[in-house]
C-alpha cells in the first residue's frame, strides 16, 4: 500500500510541478484569468515550486525504486504529468483557476 | 542526356540523390570505419580489455552516424561534404587496417 | 540544398518523415503491442491461461520431450520456465520440418495442445524489430534505418521547433485542423522527446554487433563465437562428437544453478547438440528485479551434469549496454513502468499520425490548386500506415477468435492464416485508401471500432471469459486488460469515426 501512495506521490510532483511551471507562462498565466503577463513576483515563486515539486517526485522516485528503477520511473512519469497539465489546462482549465487567482493576490 | 542534366529540375534530382548517398552511405561508412579504428586504439591508449572497446567505438557509433547525419543535410557545399566523408573514411578505414597489420605482422 | 541550417532541417524532418512514417508507425506500434507480448500470447492462446504454478516444477517430466528432440537431431533443446507474466512453460526444439513450440501445464506436466497461432511473442515482437523479412536480414536493416531516420527526426524537430518553451504545453483543441496537428505533433514529440529517442538509440544498442560489425569483426578477424564469448561471457560450444551420449539430470544441474546465485529464479534452460556425448547445458538467470537484461548463465556437462563455467557480473561498457538493452525490452517486474512504457509509445504513434496529417492539411489547397497528385499519394500512405496497421492488428485478433483449432486452408496451417489474414487486410486498407480518399479516414476509423469490439466479444463467446470473470480471477487479469483495451480503443475509434463524418469538419478537413 504504502508503495501505491508513493507512486501517486511521484505523479503528484511531477503533475504540479509542471501545473505551476505552465502557469508562470505567460499565455497560460492569460488563459487562467490571469493579467497578460505573469507578475515577477507570482512567476519566480511559480517556477521555484515547480523545479521544487519536480525535484520531490525525483526523491521519492528513488526512494520508492531505487536508482535504477526509480530513475527510469521518474524520467518516464514526467513526461505522463506534463501531458496530463497539458489536457487539463485544454480541456478542465477551471480547476487551476483558484490557484492562479489566489496568486494574483500575492502578486 | 546533356540537355536532360542541364535542366534545373535535374541538377537539383542529382544534388539531391548525391546529398542522400553521401550522407546516409557515405556517413554510415565513415562512423563504422570510426568505430573499427577506434576498437583498435582503445586497447592500447585506454589499456581497455579488447571486447570492452568493441562495445563502447560500436554504441558510440550510433551517436557519431546520427551527427554525420545531421551534418549531412545541413553543409552547405555539397562538394565539401564528398571530400570530408571521403577522408574521415579513408583515414579510419586504413589506420584501422593498418594496425591490424601491424599487430599481426608483429 | 535549401538556404540555411534551420531551413535544411526542415526539409530533411519533412521529408524522412513523409518516405519513413509509415515503416516507423509499424515498428512503434507494434513495439508498444509487445510491451504486453506475454498478455497477448494468454489472450490468443486460451489453453495457456493458467494459474501459476503452487508447488515448483520438475524438468525431469520434460524427458520424454528431450528425448525426441535427440532422436530427431535438433541442433538445441530450449524450456522457457515460468515467469510472473506467463504461467505456462514453453519448449522448442527443431528438426528437418521445422520448429516445433510446445506449451507444457506447469501444474499438471501435460503437453497442452498446440494453439495455432504465432500470437504476440512469435508475431508482433518479431515484427517490431525484423518485420518478418529474413533474407539477407534486410528486416533488420530496415528497421535500423527507420530507428536512425527516428533519431534523427528527434534532433531535427527540436532544431525547428520555434517557439519549444512557449509552446511546452500548448494544445488548443478548438483551432483549425492545421493547428491542432501541429499543436498535438508539438507536444506530444517535446514532452516525449525523453523517451522517444532513448526508447529508439537503446532499441539501435541491442543490435549493435549486427549494425556495426566493423569493430568486433576486424578485432576478432571474424570468428563471431570467439567475439561473444569474450563479450557476453558465452561458453563456445564444443562440436558434435557424433557419438551419442546421456544427459544428467537437469533438477540436479537447476538446483546447482541456483545454488551458485545464491537462490535466484531461472529463466530458461538450454541444451546444445541433444543426444550428443558433448552436449552442453545453459542455464539462464531471471533478473527480474533490475533494469538490467544481464545474460548471466552457467554451463554444464550435459552426460556428466558437471558444471563447467558460470558468470555473474559484467564489464562495466557491457553492463552499459545491458542495462539500455533491458531498459528497452522490458523483461523486468514492474507493472507501472510496464503501463507507461505503454501509454508512451502510444503517444510515439500519435506523434508519427499527426506528422503525417500536418504534412497532408498544409499542402492540401496549394496542391489541389497547382493540380498536384502529392497530398492524394501521401494521405492513401498514411491512412493505410496509421488506421490500416490498427485494422490489420484487430483483424488479426478476429481471425485468432475465429478459426477453429487445426484449420487448415490452401496449404497453410492455422498460425500461417492469421499471418496471411493480418497481410492481406492490411493491404486492403491501402487500396481502399487510395480508392475513396475522401472517407477513407472516416471508414477505417468505423472498421477499426467494428473489429476491436468483436474481438472483444468473440473472446467471450469462444472462451466464456467475459470480463466478469476474468476481473475475478488473477490469473485472467491479462485477459481482462487486453479486452478492456480492445473495448476502450474501439470507443475511441468510434469516436473519431463520428467526428470525421460531421458535415461541417469533413468540409473543413477538406477544404481548409
Amino acid at each position: 500500500m504504502p508503495d501505491a501512495l508513493l507512486l501517486l506521490g511521484i505523479f503528484a510532483g511531477a503533475y504540479l510541478g509542471f501545473a505551476a511551471l505552465a502557469m508562470s507562462q505567460d499565455r497560460h498565466w492569460h488563459h487562467l484569468g490571469g493579467a497578460r503577463h505573469c507578475p515577477r513576483r507570482a512567476c519566480m515563486a511559480l517556477r521555484c515550486a515547480g523545479w521544487a515539486l519536480l525535484l520531490a517526485s525525483l526523491v521519492l522516485a528513488l526512494m520508492r525504486d531505487g536508482a535504477g528503477f526509480g530513475s527510469l520511473l521518474w524520467a518516464t512519469v514526467i513526461t505522463v504529468g506534463a501531458l496530463s497539465v497539458v489536457a487539463t489546462l485544454s480541456w478542465r482549465a477551471h480547476w487551476l483557476r483558484p490557484a492562479a487567482r489566489l496568486l494574483q493576490h500575492l502578486g | 542526356m546533356q540537355r536532360i542534366l542541364q535542366r534545373p529540375g535535374a541538377r537539383k534530382a542529382i544534388s539531391v540523390i548525391v546529398r542522400l548517398i553521401a550522407a546516409i552511405g557515405g556517413g554510415y561508412a565513415a562512423s563504422a570505419g570510426l568505430a573499427a579504428l577506434a576498437a583498435r586504439v582503445l586497447p592500447v591508449a585506454a589499456a581497455m580489455p579488447p571486447s570492452e572497446a568493441v562495445v563502447l567505438a560500436s554504441m558510440l557509433a550510433f551517436l557519431v552516424y546520427l551527427g554525420l547525419l545531421i551534418w549531412g543535410f545541413a553543409e552547405p557545399s555539397l562538394v565539401r561534404l564528398c571530400l570530408i566523408l571521403t577522408a574521415v573514411g579513408v583515414v579510419s578505414w586504413g589506420g584501422a587496417f593498418g594496425l591490424v597489420r601491424l599487430a599481426s605482422g608483429g | 540544398m535549401e538556404q540555411g541550417f534551420r531551413a535544411s532541417m526542415n526539409w530533411l524532418h519533412t521529408w524522412a518523415g513523409v518516405v519513413l512514417g509509415g515503416l516507423l508507425f509499424a515498428i512503434f506500434w507494434m513495439g508498444t503491442l509487445a510491451v504486453f507480448d506475454r498478455e497477448i500470447d494468454r489472450w490468443m492462446a486460451p489453453m495457456i491461461r493458467l494459474p501459476a504454478a503452487e508447488k515448483p516444477f520438475s524438468l525431469e517430466s520434460l524427458r520424454p520431450l528431450y528425448e525426441t528432440a535427440a532422436a530427431a537431431k535438433s541442433p538445441f533443446f530450449s524450456v522457457g520456465l515460468p515467469t510472473d507474466r506467463d504461467a505456462a512453460i514453453r519448449v522448442l526444439w527443431s528438426d528437418q520440418s521445422g520448429q516445433t513450440h510446445r506449451f507444457i501445464d506447469p501444474n499438471t506436466g501435460a503437453v497442452l495442445p498446440d494453439p495455432g497461432t504465432l500470437a504476440g511473442t512469435r508475431f508482433i515482437f518479431p515484427f517490431h524489430y525484423m518485420l518478418h523479412i529474413r533474407a539477407e536480414n534486410i528486416g533488420y536493416w530496415l528497421v535500423g534505418l527507420a530507428a536512425m531516420a527516428m533519431m534523427a527526426l528527434c534532433v531535427s524537430g527540436v532544431i525547428i521547433h520555434r517557439k519549444i518553451f512557449t509552446d511546452f504545453f500548448t494544445f488548443r483543441p478548438d483551432r483549425k485542423p492545421r493547428r491542432l496537428v501541429l499543436d498535438l505533433h508539438n507536444v506530444t514529440g517535446v514532452l516525449g522527446w525523453p523517451f522517444h529517442f532513448l526508447i529508439t538509440l537503446s532499441g539501435l544498442v541491442i543490435f549493435w554487433s549486427t549494425y556495426f560489425p566493423s569493430a568486433w569483426q576486424l578485432t576478432y578477424n571474424g570468428d563471431r563465437l570467439a567475439f561473444f564469448a569474450d563479450a557476453y561471457g558465452n561458453v563456445v560450444p564444443k562440436g558434435r562428437s557424433g557419438e551419442s551420449g546421456g544427459m544428467a539430470s537437469f533438477d540436479a544441474m537447476a538446483s546447482e544453478a541456483r545454488r551458485v546465485w545464491e537462490g535466484s529464479a531461472l529463466r530458461y534452460v538450454f541444451v546444445r547438440n541433444p543426444g550428443d556425448a558433448k552436449s552442453i547445458v545453459q542455464i539462464g538467470r531471471l533478473d527480474e528485479g533490475i533494469v538490467s537484461s544481464t545474460y548471466d548463465a552457467a554451463y554444464f556437462d550435459g552426460p556428466t551434469g558437471a558444471l563447467i563455467s558460470y558468470k555473474s557480473g559484467t564489464a562495466p561498457v557491457m553492463s552499459v549496454q545491458r542495462f539500455l538493452a533491458g531498459f528497452h525490452f522490458i523483461q523486468f517486474r514492474h507493472w507501472s513502468l510496464r503501463w507507461i512504457y505503454f501509454g508512451l509509445g502510444l503517444t510515439g504513434c500519435v506523434l508519427i499520425a499527426t506528422g503525417y496529417l500536418f504534412w497532408l492539411e498544409s499542402r492540401r489547397k496549394k496542391h489541389a490548386q497547382l493540380g498536384l497528385k502529392g497530398v492524394r499519394i501521401v494521405e492513401g500512405l498514411a491512412v493505410g500506415s496509421v488506421t490500416g496497421m490498427l485494422i490489420a492488428t484487430a483483424a488479426f485478433f478476429v481471425a485468432n477468435r475465429l478459426l477453429p483449432l487445426g484449420a487448415e486452408a490452401f496449404g497453410l496451417d492455422r498460425a500461417a492464416l492469421e499471418v496471411w489474414t493480418f497481410y492481406l487486410v492490411w493491404l486492403a486498407t491501402f487500396a481502399h485508401a487510395w480508392a475513396r480518399p475522401q472517407r477513407a479516414w472516416m471508414e477505417q476509423c468505423w472498421t477499426v471500432a467494428a473489429l476491436a469490439c468483436a474481438a472483444a466479444l468473440l473472446n467471450w463467446i469462444t472462451t466464456g471469459d467475459h470480463l466478469v470473470r476474468s476481473l475475478s480471477y488473477r490469473h485472467l487479469w491479462p485477459i481482462a486488460g487486453m479486452d478492456i483495451l480492445l473495448l476502450a480503443g474501439s470507443a475511441i475509434a468510434a469516436v473519431s469515426a463520428l467526428r470525421l463524418s460531421r458535415p461541417s469538419r469533413v468540409a473543413r478537413v477538406r477544404h481548409a
